[in-house]
């Protein structure tokens, strides 16, 4: 399994307070995990080889935008979206080819953050998900472990419409009782 | 694109009695709009330890349809995401409204509907259909998906005078 920090392209060898700080992480279908932690923030987009609307790395899409450059430049579809800054639909874009996704969705700041601490999403492609990637999943747990409240979403993605369950765990649940009942349908299956 | 609320709630009980919050600059994110909100509402209390999704939840399952704009840029102007909550049995008239909000709602990019919301031991489970603008499907087209799916066509009053 490899670890990359999307934004720089080299291999993640995160420290600890970096392991605190994760953005976003996909899983790619063969279990790759691309990564970032928020030590890019208000960094020169130039930096990262991609102009935009705004000069210094500040919200998602800014980060989706640099690693859309970086890992899909062949997918024009999901450029577009990229550079429209529909993040929503880069998502799904994503989903659809069987990505599983973990965001930082926390927006407080100040004390109401330090209060109620880190809120986060995890987005699974739940029908086509591949082995590979349900081993990656664990790595992906030190990442997460901070999080108070985390959205788990697990999405059908061969009906016509995309179809989403979701229930919300706190950040060391999410990734075990996910597996847990993956692994327990897999059993009786 | 119309300017759309932050957020839109409305009855289930009364589909005419709307609140609306449109964006405001001394707002930050979406807790500060749910306090406007909540403080109109005393018997609600704005929990802090709550997601905005969450809080959206909650509300929801008070008897109220609920609009939340999600988009991720919150300047931006286009390609606009966001997120309606319904309540458990809905009404014909908040079904009626539903499909008044396709029209205001039919150029968002992303579009999240979200029912069948149960609450147990203070956190949340739901179900939801998630429509995308994109090759000239447009994401409202859920909330047509959603009708035909849990409400027959022939039955159904509402749907005759809608169609």
């Amino acid at each position: 399994m490899k670890m990359i920090d999307f934004m720089t392209k080299t291999e993640y060898m995160p420290s600890n307070q970096e392991k605190q700080d994760i953005k976003m992480a996909l899983i790619l279908p063969d279990g790759t995990i691309l990564l970032a932690d928020k030590s890019h923030d208000d960094k020169p987009m130039r930096n990262y080889g991609v102009t935009g609307p705004r000069k210094t790395v500040e919200v998602h899409v800014d980060y989706v935008r640099i690693l859309c450059e970086h890992f899909f430049r062949d997918d024009q579809e999901l450029l577009e979206y990229a550079n429209q800054e529909n993040f929503y639909a880069v998502i799904m874009h994503w989903i659809q080819q069987g990505i599983v996704l973990f965001n930082n969705s926390t927006t407080y700041e100040g004390p109401t953050f330090i209060l109620h601490g880190k809120h986060g999403q995890l987005l699974i492609p739940d029908d086509i998900i591949t082995e590979e990637q349900i081993e990656s999943l664990s790595s992906l747990q030190p990442f997460i472990d901070y999080f108070r409240d985390i959205e788990v979403k697990k999405f059908t993605t061969q009906e016509p419409n995309i179809h989403a369950a979701t229930e919300f765990c706190s950040g060391n649940e999410a990734i075990p009782t996910y597996l847990k009942e993956k692994v327990g349908h897999a059993k009786t299956s | 694109m119309r300017k759309l609320p932050k957020l839109l709630v409305i009855s289930n009980l009364d589909s005419w009695h709307a609140e609306a919050f449109y964006p405001q600059n001394n707002l930050r994110n979406h807790k500060e709009y749910w306090e406007l909100y909540m403080k109109r509402h005393p018997n609600l209390c704005l929990d802090y330890n709550q997601s905005k999704t969450e809080t959206a939840l909650m509300v929801a399952s008070t008897q109220k349809l609920v609009w939340m704009d999600i988009s991720s840029n919150p300047q931006q102007e286009t390609h606009k995401s966001g997120i309606l909550f319904l309540p458990k049995n809905p009404s014909d008239s908040l079904l009626s409204t539903l499909f008044l909000l396709k029209d205001c709602l039919q150029e968002l990019a992303f579009l999240e509907l979200v029912y069948n919301i149960i609450e147990k031991d203070g956190t949340y489970r739901y179900q939801s259909m998630i429509g995308i603008s994109q090759k000239g499907k447009k994401s409202t087209d859920v909330i047509d998906l959603f009708y035909e799916k849990y409400y027959s066509k022939e039955s159904h009053p509402i749907k005759q005078k809608i169609s």
